[in-house]
């Protein structure tokens, strides 16, 4: 840990605030990403990878159901219900453009989206792991740890787009830009991140970590599809 | 993604750091990475200690027919 270890309640008001808007933040992200998950993890390339997708998407929604229960015990605030973020009704019914909310229907499209998105909220997890905010950080260790495996399959599925036409190539890395910097910024931002910092959450450090963490992922991606 | 450019890949693991390692299934995949994450995936049925992946094709030795 990099500052003090605190419980919740010994946090200020405006602390309190700031992360329980990120605890929502991210429980809404595990959810989306485990409805991706799960509406690709009977149409994908091979057994393998629908087991593996059905099993990301279990620990999709157990990590939601993890911040949710710190929002509920630690905070008082209530659970984003995962009826609130996307149901498998609204969500066949959507037409906006915001991956957030609508069933993709293209494998390659799925796979850099939830690439942006978990690498995203991993990212995040990763700055949280030295938070001074003690059971938030234990929690963050243990979702990242299992989140290595979800961008290894992504990053590692993406490198059998290498084949594909330099142009569809070249749409899938600016979807994959688009959505990441989408992400970044509705999950978090720098500005975000630093006000924890200043308000002895986090260390500058780990403002940094999330940075780098987010540079590797695309570095591997892009050596990944050359 | 085509099948044709994936590989099969042996899946072993143990339980302890004492026991041996079993081989506990095989998984087809297009490189070692992404294999090692299906075997994560698919055989986790028990808590493994360790787990790893070999190509099939690493293995020299009399197989039988239906495994080549």
């Amino acid at each position: 840990m990099s500052a003090a270890a605190v419980s919740a309640d010994k946090l200020s008001a405006e602390a309190r605030r700031a992360i329980s808007a990120l605890l929502v933040a991210l429980a809404e992200f595990k959810q989306i990403l485990g409805f991706h998950y799960a509406a690709w993890c009977i149409r994908g390339p091979s057994i393998e990878a629908n087991i593996a997708l059905a099993g990301m998407a279990q620990e999709e929604v157990g990590h939601a159901l993890v911040l949710g229960g710190l929002l509920t015990d630690d905070f008082k605030h209530a659970v984003p219900s995962k009826d609130t973020v996307v149901t498998w009704l609204r969500w066949s019914e959507h037409s906006g453009s915001s991956a957030l909310s609508t069933m993709i229907e293209s494998w390659p499209e799925m796979i850099v989206t939830c690439l942006a998105l978990d690498a995203a909220a991993t990212a995040t997890l990763e700055a949280l792991k030295s938070s001074a905010y003690l059971r938030l950080a234990q929690r963050a260790g243990k979702m990242v740890q299992e989140e290595r495996f979800h961008l290894t399959f992504a990053i590692e599925t993406a490198r059998t787009f290498a084949t594909m036409p330099k142009e569809a190539r070249v749409a899938l890395a600016a979807r994959y830009q688009r959505e990441l910097g989408e992400a970044v910024a509705r999950l978090a931002s720098a500005e975000d991140l630093s006000r924890l910092a200043a308000l002895g959450l986090l260390s500058q450090k780990a403002v940094e970590a999330r940075a780098q963490f987010l540079q590797g992922v695309t570095r591997r991606l892009d050596a990944a599809w050359g | 993604m085509s099948r044709a450019s994936e590989q099969r890949f042996w899946v072993f693991a143990r339980r302890a750091q004492t026991d041996p390692f079993e081989q506990v299934g095989v998984v087809k995949a297009t490189s070692e990475a992404i294999a090692y994450v299906y075997a994560r995936m698919n055989y986790r049925e028990r808590p493994w200690q360790d787990m790893c992946v070999t190509p099939q094709a690493s293995f020299y030795g009399p197989m039988p027919e239906s495994q080549q």
